[in-house]
C-alpha cells in the first residue's frame, strides 16, 4: 500500500488553513470563503472543490462524482492525492459535481434516527448557473440572509426532515459557501 | 530512536487523524448538539484531562492561532499550563491569557466573561458527554432516546429535584437544547455561564476524548437551558463582590484565606479581572 | 492578603525534575539498563505491549524504566506513542497452528498427539521467596529439548474432526475485523471487535471478570481445550511485489476453551468455545480472556442471560481499558473549585429555604 503523495505545499499547515475556512463556510451559511489558489488541477474540478476534497477525503472516504468529473483525470488525481474511492453509486461519504448530476439528494446517504452523521457531504461545483434568490435562516445566520443559490437546492428541502440530511458546500473557482442541513432555504 | 519536537506532526497529531477529526467536526457543526462518534486517538495527557479538547483543538489549529487556554476559568491553573505548553510545543502558535486575542480558547469549566466574537472558536473539554446517562447508564439505550426526541425521563428528574429540594439540584453540567431538537451536556460549566452559549457569535466545539464524542454549537444558534414556567432557569453565582476588580456580574471563586476559614470572593475568569483592575 | 496563586508552570516544571530524580533513584546503585528489564522483566513486558497494543519489546522496556516500574503508566506511554504511528496496512492472518510452542498444554485430554508441553511456567513452583536471588547466585543455561521445535495442531481440532465443537467462522472481509483503535466503539459489536477489546483490556479487570463467571454470574462451564504460548510469524501482502513477507515474530499466549453444549432434540449438542489470544507470555489474561468472551457469547448461542456483568457487553467494553478508566477516575484530582462552588451556593440556597420553611412552623 503505497500513502498518497501530499498535494499542498505544506501539507499540514495548508490543510489546517482550508479547514478552518470549511468549518467557516459551514458554521456560517451565506457567508462566503475563500480557499488560497492552488494549480495543476484536472478539470473540471475547482480550486474550492479540490480543496474540499483534499482536507477532507481519505482513503477511508469514498465519492461519488458527477457525469462531466467522471474522467481519467479526475479520478487519477483523486487518487494519487488522497487514495479515496471512486465510486459507482451513491452510497458515498462525498460527492462532487454539478447539482443537476446530484439531483435527486435524497439518494445519497442521509444519515438513520440513531447516526444522523452517517451521511454525505454534497459539494455542489460551479454554482453561478441558474441561480436565484433565496433568503435563508437557521443556526450560524445571525439574521435572515438573501443569497444566490441553485434553483435546484430547494429540492433539498421537502425531501429530508432534521436531524436527517446532507450538508452542501456550494463552490465557485476559490470560494465556497456552506449550506448545512440545518439551514432553511426559503423563496 | 529521539525525542525532538521535529518527530511529530504540527499540532502532534497525524494528518489522517485530523481528517478523521475533522470530517467529525464538520457533521457536528451541521447537526448542533448531536454527538458524532469519532475515533479518538491516545493522547500523550491522560485521559479525563482533556484529551478530547486538545484532539478538537489540534485539529483546528492553523499557523496563524493565538491560543489560550483556560481550567476553571484561569490561565495559570495547572492542567491549563500543561496544555498551553503542550501546543507551544508541537504547534508552535502563538499564545495569550488574553481573551480578546484569542482567536482559538480551550477550556475546562468555564466560558470567559467577556462576549466572544465570530472570528473565535471555543473547545470545551468534556468528561461525560451525554446529558442523559446519569439517568440512564446504557449507551444503547441513551441514543434511542436521543433518535426518538424522548426526554421525558429528564423533565422528571429535574421536576423530583424540585419537589424534594424546592430546586433543580444541578448546578453545573446543566442541560441545555439546542436549536429546539438535541438535549446537550454544555459541559461541566457553572450553570452560571448557559446562557453565554445562547446565541453565541463564536463556534463552540466540544470534545470528549474518552467517551470518543464530539458534538458542537454554530454561532447564533438558539440554546436554552431547561426549566419549567413556575421555577425558571436561573444563572446562580455567589451573592458577592470580586475582591480584586470589584466587579458585581462575574462568577466568583470562594478562598479560604486563613485557618479561621474567613472566605475571599474574587472572579474565576482572572484574566476579566486583570483586565478591570490594570 | 490573598494573592492568587501563581507560578503554574514553575510548579510544573520543579515537580518534573523532582521525580525524575526520584526515578533514578539512589545514584550509588547502577543504573537499570533497558536491556535489563528487557532480558529479565519480560513478564512485565508482555503486559506492556498486550495492554498497550504494540509489539516491541525495546520500547516497552523504556517505557517500565520511565514509569519507575507503573505498568499502567507505561502502557500509556506505548499507547501515546503508538498514535504517533502511520499505518501502513493490515496483516495476513495468523495461523497459530503454525506456532513454534514453548508451552503447551491440555486439560481436556490426559495426552495429546506432540505431548502435553510444560515450558517455562509458574506452575508447580512453590510459592518460597528464593533467597539466593538476594545474593548474585548463577543460574544454569537450560537447553529445551527437540520437543520445542515442532509445530502441533489444535487439540479443539480432534473435537472438530468429531463435529462435536462448534466450528469457528473466519471473518469474509476487512469489514468484519473494524479496528477498535481506528473507529470510535459502537454496540453491539462483533465478536472480533470484542476480542480486540477484550486483549487490550486490563489484565486484572478481566481476571474479575473472569472469575465472577466461575462463581456463578454468568456461568459457562469452561475446560481449557488448550493453552500455548511461543511464537509466530507476522507477514504482510506488498501489493506491488504481488507477495507476501514476513515483517515480524512475535510471541503469543493462545487460549481456547470448550464450553457447556448447546443443542436441541433437532440440532445435535455440540460443545461451544471462548477464545483468549494475548501478545507475550500471559496465560492468566488468555484464559481469562476466553472465558470473558465466551460469558459475552450468549446471545449469538442462543442462550439466556442471566444479567451478570460479564454477560453485559456494554459494561466489559466500556469498562476493562486501564488507561481510559485510570484517567477518568484520576482525573478528579484535577481543580473542580468552580463547580464545587456552583454546589455550594446551591446547597446553601437550600439550606436558607429549608431553615426559613422550619421557622415558619
Amino acid at each position: 500500500m503505497t500513502n498518497p503523495l501530499p498535494f499542498f505545499q505544506d501539507q499540514s499547515k495548508d490543510a489546517a488553513r482550508a479547514f478552518r475556512m470549511a468549518l467557516k463556510a459551514m458554521a456560517m451559511p451565506g457567508k462566503i470563503q475563500n480557499f488560497q489558489v492552488i494549480d495543476g488541477l484536472p478539470t473540471p474540478l475547482s480550486i474550492a472543490g479540490a480543496t474540499l476534497i483534499l482536507v477532507f477525503c481519505d482513503f477511508n472516504t469514498k465519492i461519488f462524482l458527477g457525469e462531466t468529473f467522471r474522467n481519467k483525470n479526475v479520478e487519477d488525481w483523486i487518487n494519487f492525492y488522497t487514495g479515496a474511492k471512486i465510486s459507482g453509486d451513491k452510497n458515498v461519504d462525498f460527492a462532487v459535481g454539478h447539482i443537476q448530476e446530484l439531483l435527486p439528494f435524497h439518494e445519497f446517504p442521509i444519515g438513520t434516527d440513531e447516526y444522523p452523521d452517517r451521511s454525505a457531504n454534497i459539494v455542489i461545483e460551479n454554482t453561478s448557473n441558474d441561480v436565484k434568490s433565496f433568503s435563508i435562516n437557521g443556526p450560524g445566520i445571525k439574521e435572515t440572509l438573501h443569497v444566490e443559490l441553485p434553483e435546484k437546492i430547494i429540492e433539498r428541502e421537502s425531501a429530508i426532515s432534521f436531524p436527517l440530511g446532507i450538508d452542501i458546500f456550494l463552490t465557485k473557482e476559490n470560494l465556497v459557501m456552506g449550506l448545512p442541513r440545518t439551514t432553511i432555504v426559503e423563496t | 530512536m529521539s525525542n525532538s519536537e521535529e518527530d511529530f506532526n504540527f499540532a502532534y497529531l497525524d494528518e489522517q487523524t485530523k481528517r478523521m477529526i475533522r470530517r467529525a467536526l464538520i457533521k457536528a457543526i451541521c447537526i448542533p448538539g448531536y454527538q458524532v462518534p469519532f475515533a479518538s486517538r491516545e493522547m500523550p495527557m491522560p485521559y479525563g484531562w482533556g484529551t478530547g479538547g486538545v484532539q478538537v483543538t489540534a485539529a483546528c489549529l492553523q499557523e496563524t492561532d493565538v491560543l489560550k487556554v483556560i481550567d476553571q476559568g484561569s490561565d495559570d491553573t495547572t492542567n491549563a499550563v500543561s496544555i498551553r505548553k503542550f501546543f507551544e510545543r508541537v504547534a508552535g502558535v502563538k499564545t495569550t491569557e488574553n481573551t480578546g486575542k484569542a482567536s482559538v480558547i480551550q477550556t475546562r469549566h468555564r466560558i470567559p466573561e467577556q462576549v466572544l466574537s465570530e472570528d473565535q472558536i471555543l473547545v470545551y473539554q468534556v468528561p461525560i458527554p451525554e446529558p442523559l446517562r446519569f439517568l440512564e447508564p446504557r449507551e444503547t439505550e441513551t441514543r434511542v432516546m436521543h433518535a426518538l426526541e424522548e426526554y421525558g425521563l429528564m423533565h422528571v428528574k429535574l421536576y423530583e429535584d424540585i419537589s424534594i429540594n424546592g430546586e433543580i439540584s444541578t448546578a453545573y453540567a446543566y442541560p441545555v437544547k439546542v436549536n429546539d431538537r438535541y438535549i446537550m451536556d454544555p459541559s461541566p460549566t457553572p450553570k452560571f455561564d448557559n446562557p453565554k452559549m445562547n446565541f453565541c457569535p463564536a463556534i463552540q466545539l466540544f470534545g470528549a476524548g474518552r467517551e470518543q464524542r464530539i458534538y458542537a454549537v454554530p454561532p447564533y444558534t438558539k440554546v436554552i437551558s431547561l426549566d419549567f414556567e413556575d421555577y425558571p432557569f436561573e444563572a446562580s453565582r455567589a451573592e458577592k463582590t470580586c475582591e480584586i476588580c470589584g466587579a458585581t456580574n462575574t462568577y466568583l471563586d470562594e478562598v479560604v484565606i486563613d485557618d479561621k476559614g474567613t472566605r475571599m470572593f474574587s472572579c474565576s475568569d482572572s484574566d476579566y479581572c486583570n483586565s478591570r483592575k490594570s | 492578603m490573598y494573592v492568587a496563586v501563581k507560578g503554574g508552570e514553575r510548579a510544573i516544571d520543579n515537580a518534573h525534575r523532582w521525580l525524575e530524580d526520584e526515578r533514578r533513584g539512589d545514584r550509588k546503585v547502577t543504573d537499570l539498563s533497558v536491556d535489563q528489564i528487557k532480558t529479565q522483566l519480560s513478564l512485565s513486558i508482555a503486559k506492556v505491549m498486550a495492554e498497550g497494543s504494540l509489539f516491541d519489546p525495546e520500547l516497552a522496556s523504556l517505557a517500565i524504566k520511565q514509569a519507575r516500574g507503573d505498568l499502567i503508566e507505561a502502557i500509556f506511554l506505548i499507547r501515546a506513542y503508538r498514535t504517533t504511528l502511520p499505518r501502513f496496512g493490515v496483516g495476513k492472518p495468523i495461523n497459530t497452528d503454525k506456532m513454534i510452542a514453548k508451552r503447551r498444554i491440555s486439560a481436556t485430554f490426559k495426552d495429546i498427539p506432540g505431548g502435553q508441553l510444560l515450558g517455562p511456567t509458574f506452575d508447580y513452583t512453590h510459592r518460597l521467596l528464593d533467597f539466593k536471588l538476594l545474593a548474585d547466585g548463577s543460574i544454569d543455561e537450560f537447553e529445551p529439548g527437540k520437543d520445542t521445535e515442532q509445530m502441533f495442531q489444535h487439540v479443539t481440532q480432534f473435537l472438530n474432526n468429531e463435529g462435536i465443537i462448534e466450528t469457528e467462522e473466519t471473518s469474509s472481509s476487512e469489514a468484519d475485523s473494524p479496528d477498535l483503535t481506528r473507529q470510535p466503539l459502537e454496540i453491539p459489536a462483533n465478536r472480533a471487535l470484542r476480542l480486540q477489546a477484550l486483549t487490550r483490556s486490563d489484565e486484572g479487570f478481566l481476571l474479575g471478570m473472569a472469575y465472577s463467571t466461575q462463581r456463578g454470574f454468568g456461568r459457562n462451564h469452561p475446560f481449557v481445550g488448550e493453552l500455548r504460548i511461543g511464537l509466530i510469524s507476522v507477514e504482510f501482502e506488498i501489493p506491488e511485489l504481488g507477495f507476501n513477507i514476513e515483517i515480524a515474530e512475535i510471541e503469543i499466549s493462545e487460549c481456547e476453551t470448550v464450553n457447556q453444549f448447546l443443542g436441541s432434540k433437532i440440532h445435535p449438542p455440540k460443545f461451544t468455545r471462548g477464545y483468549g489470544f494475548v501478545f507475550g507470555q500471559s496465560e492468566r489474561k488468555a484464559i481469562s480472556m476466553a472465558l470473558v468472551d465466551r460469558a459475552l457469547r450468549w446471545k449469538e448461542l442462543g442462550e439466556v442471560s442471566d444479567g451478570a456483568p460479564a454477560q453485559d457487553e456494554e459494561f466489559v467494553l466500556y469498562h476493562g481499558d486501564n488507561i481510559q478508566a485510570t484517567g477518568f477516575v484520576e482525573h478528579i484530582k484535577l481543580p473542580h473549585y468552580v463547580d464545587f462552588q456552583a454546589e455550594l451556593e446551591l446547597i446553601r440556597k437550600i439550606r436558607k429555604t429549608a431553615f426559613e420553611a422550619k421557622k415558619d412552623e
